[in-house]
């Protein structure tokens, strides 16, 4: 059971920022009729993309992004001690996302790519997810985050209730739309083992599970890479499906199966 | 009650008036499968279709669905929410109508539930006899479910440019009276549905190496089996299975608090005893945590418990969970192998 959030009558909020494209802040302020409501409920004492004050003293941090520099992690330090609880928003804070992509590249290569002679004036590290840094208490998953996720969790935190967030695969929410499934289709798709609660959004529109929301509690990741085998593809081919999304953990020992949120 | 013949251009004449006038819950095809949906022409109806993605029981017992609402605001009110149209769910295969009366034992007549009880009150089925096997996963002979006698309002054979209606209920017989040139069945008929049920028993031939009577006496002795094991390995729990399965109809009960924080619903959502989170209590144990002991369960389920407890298959061999599985797990294969045929790892 999670602890409610304590103390003052509007527990405050800060909105951090690591690497990523802001969408998902972006989110939250496209909840456009629940934003009164919401800030009834908490108030925010920084917010980036959505007010130019600031303030060092909050209860609740939503984090956003991948970690990508040596001082992300010294910011995310001292996040975690600041805050009563720590939450990230969106695929780059976890499972690492986008930004895990240069992962599985030299990284001056990458440097240089982005930046070119410059490059030695942004050293960057291997990108990863926050909770490879400092203890997260819950993810909000999905690229982006999606609005009523985001309004549950958050109603679920304020009266100390488990938030919403499905232990099961994607399959689950798809099945239920009665979608043709994706291997019927030709292609192939992360749903077996990807975290739902996206509602299956992707294979809804015709394309198929990128796995963004990372690994639901219980994957067969051995079974799922038989599958993708038996569907012609190399083991290099399957890595690049994990990389996507999961450049992080997927790259780790043990590979994929080694790391499972809870 | 007596029975008719129409002719099917009639029939379907009729079909596409209900569909402007009322709820008409009929297979429609989407790419290669088909589902019930809500029509509002006869023209969407898909003929000669594959048992749907998901099973009709949707209707009486939707994946999602408000048991009640509440608000505190002097004091707490608490409104059940019972919501049913009236519908008519036509071409209702006779595998999902073993299954639609199954799900009537229990959620009318054993816990009757109002929710369910007032859809099934207000849907009227319109059955279609199967007279060959719709593919290689249908395995309903082997089920006993290749025949239905009851659980339908009326019951259509297709006898070529017409259908044998066999009719059940006063609401089958207003339905038919209502078809243009309905005329009572007679020996001729009676004839041509003979004739196309000889040729239907003679178009399914039995699937199961067991007889459905000692599938739950199989499966009691075969709790050790090590193709428990092997399935285990093998499934992906993603839970298509029970989700397609027209016979699954376990759930889930939660309250979900409006952003008010003074009202909300409380939900009924499908679940799965294939998910892990399914057999976990409160401390976060979870009673069937290995994913062989799930796999085994749901098999005990289809062939064993279900019919102890209401004296009926929990599996009526539609064939639906064989064709959703992604790594082939086959309840055929499975009750064979545990019959005795060897099991390729």
């Amino acid at each position: 059971m999670t602890e409610p959030i304590r103390s003052p009558e509007r527990p405050r909020v800060a909105l951090f920022e690591l690497a990523s494209c802001a969408g998902c802040q972006l989110q939250i302020l496209n909840c456009e009729d629940e934003l009164l409501d919401l800030l009834q409920l908490v108030e925010f004492v920084y917010f980036k993309e959505a007010m130019t004050e600031t303030s060092d003293s909050y209860e609740l941090a939503l984090i956003e992004g991948a970690v990508t520099r040596e001082s992300d992690e010294e910011k995310l330090r001292h996040i975690r001690e600041k805050a009563a609880l720590v939450v990230t928003i969106g695929s780059c804070a976890y499972p690492v996302g986008v930004p895990g992509l240069k992962n599985a590249h030299d990284p001056v290569e990458v440097g240089s790519l982005v930046y070119g002679e410059d490059a030695g004036f942004f050293p960057t590290i291997e990108a990863k997810p926050v909770d490879a840094v400092i203890p997260v208490d819950l993810h909000i998953l999905g690229c982006p985050i999606h609005k009523d996720d985001f309004m549950r969790v958050l109603t679920a935190l304020l009266i100390g209730k488990n938030p919403p967030v499905p232990t099961h695969a994607v399959c689950v929410e798809c099945r239920l739309k009665e979608n043709v499934c994706a291997f019927d289709r030709g292609l192939v798709c992360l749903g077996p083992i990807t975290r739902a609660g996206c509602g299956a959004l992707c294979p809804s529109y015709g394309s198929r599970c990128f796995g963004c929301r990372g690994l639901c509690d219980d994957p067969n990741v051995a079974s799922m890479e038989a599958l993708l085998e038996e569907k012609g593809k190399t083991a290099e081919e399957i890595m690049a499906e994990y990389g996507l999304y999961n450049g992080y953990y997927s790259r780790r020992d043990g590979g994929l199966k080694a790391k499972v949120a809870r | 009650m007596i029975d008719r013949v129409v002719a099917k251009t009639d029939l379907i004449r009729s079909i596409d008036r209900l569909a402007h006038e009322q709820s008409v819950f009929a297979p429609v095809a989407n790419g290669p499968q088909f589902s019930f949906k809500v029509i509002s022409s006869a023209e969407e109806v898909a003929e000669g279709y594959l048992p749907t993605a998901l099973p009709p029981s949707k209707h009486l017992l939707p994946p999602r669905e408000a048991l009640l609402r509440f608000a505190w605001h002097d004091e707490l009110a608490v409104e059940p929410v019972i919501e049913a149209t009236e519908t008519v769910a036509f071409g209702l295969r006779p595998c999902d109508l073993h299954a639609l009366e199954l799900l009537d034992a229990i959620f009318v007549d054993d816990k009757d539930d109002g929710h369910y009880r007032a859809r099934r009150e207000a849907a009227f089925f319109v059955g279609i006899e199967c007279l060959e096997p719709c593919d290689d996963h249908c395995f309903c002979e082997s089920m006993g479910s290749l025949r239905a006698d009851s659980g339908f309002d009326v019951l259509l054979t297709d006898l070529g440019d017409t259908y044998y209606v066999r009719v059940e209920s006063t609401k089958g017989r207003d339905f038919v009276l209502a078809v243009d040139g309905a005329h009572e069945a007679v020996y001729e008929d009676r004839t041509r549905l003979r004739k196309a049920h000889e040729g239907r028993d003679a178009a399914f031939t039995p699937r199961l190496d067991v007889a459905m009577e000692h599938l739950p006496a199989l499966l009691a002795e075969s709790s050790d089996s090590l193709l428990w094991d092997v399935l285990g390995e093998k499934c992906l729990s993603c839970g298509a299975c029970t989700n397609v399965c027209p016979t699954c109809y376990c759930f889930d009960v939660r309250d979900e608090l409006n952003l008010d924080m003074k009202s909300g619903e409380r939900v009924r959502t499908w679940d799965s005893c294939q998910l892990e989170e399914f057999a976990m209590v409160g401390t976060g144990e979870s009673f069937r945590k290995p994913r062989e002991m799930r796999v085994k369960h749901r098999f005990n389920r289809k062939g064993r418990y279900i019919f102890e407890r209401y004296g009926r298959m929990g599996c009526v061999g539609c064939g639906r969970c064989a064709r959703a599985c992604l790594v082939d797990i086959d309840p055929v294969e499975v009750f064979n192998q545990l019959k005795g045929r060897p099991v390729e790892r």
